[in-house]
């Protein structure tokens, strides 16, 4: 019975310090200005653009870029490697905090609807179990980590691959009393690495003989639900898609069908999809780091093609007759 | 033959399979008490001694060798057998 | 069910309350509960553990009331063959596609969901061996079906061993194993020691050998270098830690299991690796096939070691996985065990000239990079892959010429502060428990509970261990 009793008062040392450490962890993320949901909940902004999407909109659309060319202000709301409901969130938390932007583009290519691609980051969203959207979203797209998280520090525990570093990095933020995240005040991510990863050629051993996109039902919900939320929040959304180097196109069998189908789901809400697939830019592999996101190169390339078209096309006349 | 002294003459070939003129062994010598003693070496040990007391094991006495005592006393129990 | 699971851990606690309540039916509570672990995983694994203990357990009673001694080599051979033709169908369900994701570290009982027939290259082994062994008259054929499924099916080291002989597990005696908590608190010390192996550092580690070996990508030789050393180790945590579960599992039912690791990385030979790693699987192979061949052979000299070391290495090779990267793999260790056969004597005299300690950090060094060299072959999913590697380390330019860029970015899988920091912890970790592995071992031993020790696992597994399948990224695109 000796042995039970330790066993016991392991259990409870155990328990105490796991309260402490979840206490301390939703302190120290609260204070960490790079995680995007943190800083948007706690910093008010006021951006006439936002950009939304995954890595292929936060590496690429650069405000300090775009910014001088179109005279307004834009912020990167985009995470990298996220989902539709990913996206959602970010919004959702980011209108309940900040008024609405004039302009949404929400990027989307035929990777977005498929479940193979990218993926619902529980992580960004653990400081905010206690909303009710946020709790359900979570719940739906990752009900394990929804299980755990009832436990003391497990909602923290369970991604600690992110949350460990994430809370070092806003405690040390707290003690030097710094609010800025190191990437920039307007949420560009530059890529860390900009080296070419071979990913077409792993796209072609994985699928040799090319691939076809299928649509995930939970991908299209949420990416409706993004287009009613900006919709109802009176902002004027756009879909688009930056410029795929043009060599990989060939592995993508029913690419034309799947712009096609995008291009619908939009008209059915009265939003256009803006797709710059024809830029002279995409023969090039020196522009892209992958086959979907641009290198530095291209990235400067692109912005400014991106700024220009808003200028002639957006900025005085929302949703004309375009493309 | 007393068992000492076959003890004396397995420690021989031991030494002479080993290269080391220095090893001393006893009864309860074990293969993890000396490095070089695997399941290599192990083969060119019972062949030597086969030959330096001119006998055969079978597999089956070969297989229950677990230290130096077995083999000692498998060899004393094969020699009295031998005897006229 | 995974073994690193809540789910597991329960069932575990569950069936050890019972055992110690139930003390006149613990084997068949062990037997009812290994079938009940494995139907719940996969009904398959469960009826071919059955029908294949069946048909072992009618054959070693066929062979002891076999009255001919031709009719019992007929039956002996033809059992013998019909597990070996078990294990190379299995194996060879490995080879395609869908046992890729089984056979990285040949174990990878997380995914067990995908494992085809669990356990079963393993138990195979059991069986030819109880079979060897009645035939052969060292034992009496098993009269109970409970016990002789027991003995194939003990869930806690079902999905990979330890490989346990019909001798060391049959003679226990029959009589009901009493409560002891030294065996409680060691066991459970035990298979936290190996659930922070498995989940702190093996998987962390998990993801640096699948970024270099598995993308056609062209890393200096230095990179691709610390790539197969990762994966040594990843392979050892991995590895050792189920062991580790396992064995602490059956030290909570009073059942000793024997070891299958012994600080492997301390070899200084790789004739000596071979004693430390995979134990089990070493001494079945010993036993039941290395000395059947070269007893005979023993006038041969050191020849005789030869012709056994080549066969035991080809089957080996085959019974890890069929492929030219398993043969590969397995001429690798053919190969240094030769050149170490026949260098002996010279090696000796070099031991004796140069003083001890640099020799033997120089012997465990070199003995490490052969092995993770070798290992290469037993990572790479195909043959180009390995090859790859192989012409970055040795031919291409060997040093970064970015540190980070080159060298620390593709091993982090990407390059960032966070992956660093987390690259760094992991390493960190990985040496922390390397070198006190020996200690910890010793430590965790004897009946009184190790307070710290306990909490301070927990508390790891909690902080750094891989729990939400943070890692899926690296399978996902950007």
């Amino acid at each position: 019975m000796q042995l039970l009793r330790k066993f016991i008062l392991i259990l409870i040392v155990l328990w105490m310090i796991l309260l402490l450490s979840g206490k301390f962890f939703r302190f120290a993320l609260q204070h960490n200005p790079n995680l995007k949901t943190d800083y948007i909940t706690s910093t008010s902004m006021k951006p006439d653009i936002l950009f939304l999407g995954p890595c292929e909109a936060a590496w690429v659309m650069d405000p300090a870029k775009i910014d001088p060319i179109t005279g307004l202000v834009s912020y990167n709301l985009a995470e990298t490697h996220s989902d539709f409901a990913d996206n959602y969130l970010h919004l959702y938390l980011y209108l309940k905090h900040n008024p609405p932007p004039h302009y949404l583009f929400l990027y989307i290519t035929g990777e977005s609807v498929d479940s193979r691609y990218n993926v619902f980051n529980t992580y960004q969203f653990t400081n905010f179990l206690s909303d009710s959207t946020v709790a359900s979203v979570v719940r739906e797209n990752d009900p394990a980590y929804y299980r755990w998280a009832k436990f003391p520090f497990m909602q923290y525990g369970y991604y600690n691959s992110k949350t460990v570093f994430q809370a070092l990095e806003g405690f040390t933020d707290f003690l030097l009393d710094h609010r800025v995240p190191y990437k920039g005040l307007n949420g560009f991510i530059q890529p860390d690495i900009p080296k070419w990863r071979d990913h077409v050629t792993d796209f072609m051993r994985l699928y040799p003989r090319g691939t076809r996109f299928k649509w995930d039902p939970r991908r299209k919900k949420y990416l409706v639900k993004i287009i009613r939320l900006a919709l109802k929040n009176h902002i004027n959304i756009y879909l688009y898609e930056s410029p795929v180097w043009n060599p990989s196109k060939t592995y993508i069998l029913n690419r034309k069908e799947v712009m096609a189908q995008i291009r619908q789901l939009g008209a059915k809400y009265g939003i256009p999809y803006l797709v710059f697939d024809t830029l002279a830019m995409s023969n090039d592999r020196n522009n892209f780091v992958t086959n979907l996101y641009t290198s530095h190169a291209g990235g400067i390339i692109f912005d400014s093609v991106f700024a220009e078209y808003f200028n002639r096309y957006i900025k005085n006349s929302p949703y004309p007759g375009m493309l | 033959m007393t068992s000492d002294q076959i003890l004396q003459d397995v420690q021989e070939v031991f030494r002479e399979t080993f290269g080391d003129p220095g090893l001393t062994i006893v009864r309860s010598t074990k293969a993890d008490d000396i490095d070089l003693w695997d399941s290599m070496t192990h083969l060119e040990l019972i062949a030597a001694i086969e030959k330096k007391f001119n006998l055969k094991f079978t597999f089956e006495q070969f297989m229950r060798f677990n230290n130096v005592g077995d083999m000692v006393s498998l060899i004393d129990q094969i020699k009295q057998s031998n005897l006229p | 069910m995974p073994l690193v699971s809540l789910q597991y851990l329960g069932f575990l606690l569950a069936i050890v309350i019972l055992y110690y309540l139930l003390p006149r039916y613990q084997r068949l509570l062990l037997t009812a509960a290994s079938l009940v672990f494995l139907g719940l995983g996969n009904l398959a694994s469960g009826i071919a553990i059955i029908v294949l203990s069946l048909f072992n357990f009618q054959t070693g009673l066929s062979l002891f009331s076999a009255g001919r001694e031709k009719r019992k080599t007929r039956i002996f051979i033809i059992a013998v063959l019909v597990n070996c033709l078990v294990i190379l169908l299995f194996k060879y369900f490995e080879s395609t596609p869908l046992g890729f994701y089984v056979k990285i570290s040949s174990i990878n009982y997380r995914l067990n969901h995908l494992v085809f027939l669990l356990g079963i290259s393993f138990y195979s082994l059991q069986n030819i061996a109880y079979l060897t062994d009645v035939y052969q008259r060292r034992m009496n054929p098993v009269t109970s079906l409970p016990d002789f499924i027991l003995y194939n099916a003990f869930f806690p080291k079902v999905f990979a061993g330890p490989i346990v002989l019909p001798g060391e597990f049959f003679n226990r005696g029959t009589q009901a194993i009493r409560f002891n908590s030294s065996n409680i608190a060691e066991g459970t010390q035990r298979i936290l020691l190996g659930l922070v192996k498995k989940v702190v550092i093996a998987d962390r580690l998990a993801p640096t050998a699948h970024s270099i070996f598995d993308f056609n990508e062209s890393h200096p030789g230095a990179t691709s270098l610390a790539a197969a050393y990762v994966f040594t180790v990843q392979l050892y945590f991995d590895f050792s830690g189920y062991t580790d579960m396992a064995i602490g599992a059956c030290m909570l039912f009073g059942i000793p299991i024997k070891e299958n690791f012994n600080l492997p990385f301390l070899a200084r030979s790789v004739s000596e690796f071979w004693r430390r790693w995979h134990i089990s699987l070493i001494d079945w192979l010993t036993k039941y096939l290395y000395y059947p061949v070269v007893f005979r052979l023993r006038n041969w000299k050191k020849w005789a070691a030869a012709t056994g070391i080549c066969i035991t290495f080809i089957i080996s090779g085959v019974w890890h996985g069929i492929g030219w990267t398993f043969l590969c793999w397995s001429i690798c260790h053919m190969v240094f065990l030769l050149v170490e056969l026949f260098t002996k004597m010279p090696r000796l005299r070099l031991a004796k000239k140069f003083s001890s300690f640099p020799y033997r950090a120089a012997s465990i060094l070199i003995t490490f990079n052969l092995v993770s060299l070798s290992n290469i072959f037993f990572r790479a999913t195909r043959i180009g892959d390995a090859l790859r590697l192989f012409r970055q380390i040795f031919s291409g330019p060997f040093l970064p010429v970015k540190f980070l860029a080159d060298f620390m970015a593709p091993l982090a899988i990407g390059g960032n502060r966070e992956e660093l920091f987390n690259y760094a912890v992991t390493i960190t970790l990985t040496a922390a428990i390397l070198f006190s592995e020996g200690f910890l071992y010793r430590y965790i031993r004897g009946e009184r509970v190790k307070f710290g020790f306990i909490l301070i696992s927990l508390l790891l597994i909690l902080y750094f261990g891989v729990l939400g399948h943070a890692e899926k990224f690296i399978y996902t695109q950007f």
